[in-house]
């Protein structure tokens, strides 16, 4: 069976990092540096995840990559994080706030990908 | 009467649970059930209501929905003529006898605009051998394939013109070709032909090069790096070379412009109008901003023909070559379909039609209503495939296709039919229902989806008729019951293999008692020619790919044995090579058209497309060299075996 893949799509090398790294034991782990990179990845890649900040550098935020995702990409889960409160949220669950912890990252993804077949 | 008005028979249908290849119940996940029904809610934006109604059949105006109940007058009228009125009525009764076609039903009611009613026949269209019940043959062709001492690396227009004069010569009914669909030009290796980019236009690699304006000049320019005896398609080759010259083809006729050929050249733009303009840009755009315009900068994801007309004048040059050569592929393609009919060919030219088109293509980005976005089509898991089958194409959305009177459906079938005597339908199946995969999801993760079968067969009945195009579905595999029975009675032929017509003992069937209305063949691109299935040689490519191969080496040597058995027990006569006395075994087949492939009667030793593969086998590749003299023999030899089925 097939390991499950994460896509981090975060600004913050350091931040990008550490998330990856922790996952990388459960989970095939891709990495975005914006949405741009990220649309590109989903695209020449099987994810089933995408865990993506709001706030990234580029002309495309995390809400928009969201929606883009949502259009092109339906069974792809998303789930969010920032550093501000947004008075809005998308993707599976509530936002995560930054900083976070990475074992409540680490339960909200495996809760979410709970009956996604491999 | 039979009430055929779209509008009350249809309702989109997601299906919870579905019944697998071993008969056991599998549901699907409730994820993908969410996803899909999200998607089939969408509102599709600006478009009327439309009604297919058959002839003969009661067109209830409830059908029509909102506004027609208080009806005081109405009237069918076809463009500006009407044809039919009356007073106040729940109904009308198309008359049986009504030409089909496009008409519009004015409702005077104070609401509802006029709607579109497409009036179609009982049936789809029987070629007049049929309607003798004569039979005839066809030799199919993998014309990408095929190495000839002119074409430049890759089968052409040429070559098919060439095949159909043999044909004609040896008493051949037509020519059986894959699809002819445009692919991505900036992305040659994407070779599949039934990947496609667009259903709508012609792959510009077919064009033969020796038929464009100053063929000698451009010879010069570009033809000198091309490996022409290569065993595979080198399509990143062929595509800089072809490419190249049509650009100098188009340039040399820019500059010169022959009165008449520019006249026709304005004409089939203006024939075309914005789609062409559209599929030219989008194939720049390609080149621009990469292959997946889901990618594209934002302005251009979505096509404006605004934006689009700007490009156009700012690179002229590249819009007019992708213009061009649709121009030129048409012209070809027309000029070998205008030769089958001079010669009075049966059939002609017999195309496949996709099954879908590529999801970063053309199609797909120009009408993003009628597809769904971020779905695929492919199949459910089976002992074969555990993880189930992703095609990776996309999918009409049901609810837009009946929105828009089906018109993206009849548009490419129009594509097709305009060339053809005959077409194939790729898994026809799936006019009933597609298994659909929302992007990143697994194989294991679709859901059925039932699709509008009495309408989209009706549509098909009529284009079939107004092109003249006998269809045939390809049928293999599980059918839900009563399907066969339906495209019967729509007048779609079946599609029988050979090879699949065995029985659970192994035993082949005799041949003779195929249906009369089915095209038969031995084989399909998808399983090995009979010299490479005789020898089990495909068995090792399986074992080597890694690929369940779901038959031992035993067993092929048994059903080889079988096969043999067949011809000694049905075909007592037959003489020759193994490969010839099959050929006189299906000769006695009872299906009125019989499919012979050029591969086999040149003995290709290798498989075209092995499912399942992608770049670790050379898919689409393989060559069949032939000489015209040699090709000319064999034909004659073979076509002496299929005399028998003149009568």
């Amino acid at each position: 069976m097939r390991r499950k893949a994460i896509l981090v799509v975060e600004d913050e090398p350091l931040v990008r990092a550490a998330a990856a790294d922790f996952l990388a034991a459960e989970y095939d782990v891709y990495q975005a540096a914006d949405a741009a990179a990220a649309m590109r990845t989903l695209s020449d890649k099987f994810v089933d995840l995408v865990f993506a900040d709001v706030q990234l550098q580029g002309d495309i935020d995390g809400f928009e990559l969201a929606q883009w995702i949502e259009i092109n990409y339906p069974a792809v889960i998303v789930i969010m994080t920032s550093g501000v409160a947004p008075d809005r949220s998308y993707g599976e669950g509530p936002l995560i706030e930054k900083p976070y912890d990475l074992g409540y990252v680490r339960k909200r993804i495996a809760a979410a990908l709970v009956g996604k077949r491999s | 009467m039979t009430n055929l008005a779209t509008q009350t028979t249809y309702r989109a249908e997601l299906l919870a649970a579905y019944e697998d290849a071993d008969g056991n119940l599998q549901q699907a996940s409730a994820r993908t059930l969410g996803i899909l029904g999200k998607l089939l809610s969408s509102p599709i934006s600006g478009k009327r209501r439309h009604v297919i109604a058959s002839a003969g059949a009661r067109l209830d105006f409830s059908a029509i929905g909102d506004g027609a109940h208080n009806i005081r007058r109405w009237q069918l009228r076809q463009a500006d003529q009407p044809v039919l009125s009356g007073g106040a009525a729940a109904a009308v009764d198309i008359p049986a006898d009504l030409t089909p076609g496009d008409y519009f039903l004015d409702i005077e009611d104070g609401l509802t605009e006029p709607v579109p009613v497409l009036v179609t026949p009982r049936e789809a269209y029987q070629p007049p051998f049929a309607r003798q019940r004569k039979r005839t043959w066809l030799l199919s062709v993998q014309l990408y394939a095929l190495a000839s001492p002119e074409n430049w690396g890759h089968g052409d227009f040429g070559d098919l013109l060439r095949i159909l004069e043999i044909c004609a010569a040896t008493g051949c009914g037509g020519v059986g070709l894959p699809p002819l669909h445009a692919l991505f030009e900036q992305q040659p290796e994407e070779a599949s032909p039934y990947a496609p980019s667009s259903r709508l236009f012609l792959n510009p690699l077919y064009l033969d090069l020796s038929r464009l304006p100053g063929y000698s000049q451009i010879l010069e320019e570009c033809g000198e790096t091309l490996q022409r005896d290569a065993a595979l398609v080198d399509y990143t080759a062929v595509a800089q070379a072809k490419y190249a010259a049509i650009r100098a083809a188009y340039l040399r006729f820019s500059a010169e412009l022959p009165a008449a050929q520019a006249r026709d050249f304005a004409d089939f733009r203006q024939r075309k109008g914005h789609l062409l303009r559209r599929f030219a840009a989008f194939n720049l755009l390609q080149a621009r901003h990469g292959p997946n315009w889901r990618l594209w900068p934002r302005q251009w994801r979505e096509p404006d023909d605004t934006r689009i007309s700007a490009l156009a004048h700012e690179a002229p040059e590249a819009i007019g070559v992708s213009e061009f050569a649709q121009w030129q592929c048409q012209s070809q393609l027309a000029a070998c379909r205008d030769y089958a009919r001079q010669k009075g060919m049966a059939i002609g030219l017999y195309l496949d039609v996709a099954v879908g088109s590529h999801p970063c293509g053309f199609d797909a980005w120009n009408d993003q209503d009628s597809f769904l976005q971020g779905v695929t089509i492919g199949a459910p898991p089976d002992a074969l495939n555990v993880s189930g089958q992703n095609w990776g194409l996309t999918a009409f959305n049901p609810t837009a296709l009946i929105g828009s009177g089906f018109k993206p459906f009849r548009d490419i079938l129009a594509a097709a039919m305009e060339y053809s005597g005959a077409i194939r339908i790729d898994h026809i199946l799936g006019l009933n229902r597609f298994y659909l995969i929302p992007e990143g999801a697994s194989g294991q993760e679709g859901a059925y989806l039932n699709y509008p079968l009495r309408e989209l067969l009706a549509v098909l009945a009529h284009e079939s008729q107004q092109w003249r195009c006998l269809v045939v579905g390809e049928d293999l595999g599980t059918v839900p019951q009563g399907f066969r029975e339906q495209l019967q009675a729509a007048g779609i032929w079946t599609y029988i293999v050979t090879l699949f017509e065995r029985g659970a003992d192994g035993a082949f069937r005799d041949p003779a008692e195929y249906p009369y209305n089915a095209l038969s063949t031995f084989a399909t691109h998808d399983l090995p020619p009979f010299a490479v299935w005789a020898e089990g040689k495909d068995l090792d490519t399986l074992h080597e790919l890694d690929i369940p191969a779901g038959e031992s080496m035993a067993k092929r040597l048994q059903a080889y044995s079988d096969l043999m058995h067949a011809i000694a027990t049905h075909c007592p006569s037959a003489r020759g090579t193994p490969f010839e006395r099959t050929v006189a075994l299906l000769a006695s087949s009872g299906s009125a058209v019989l499919a012979v492939a050029l591969e086999d009667i040149f003995g290709l030793r290798h498989q075209l497309n092995v499912p399942g593969t992608d770049r670790e086998y050379p898919n689409w590749r393989h060559r069949t060299a032939v000489s015209w003299p040699n090709a000319k023999a064999r034909l004659e030899q073979i076509s002496k075996i299929l005399r028998l089925r003149e009568s």
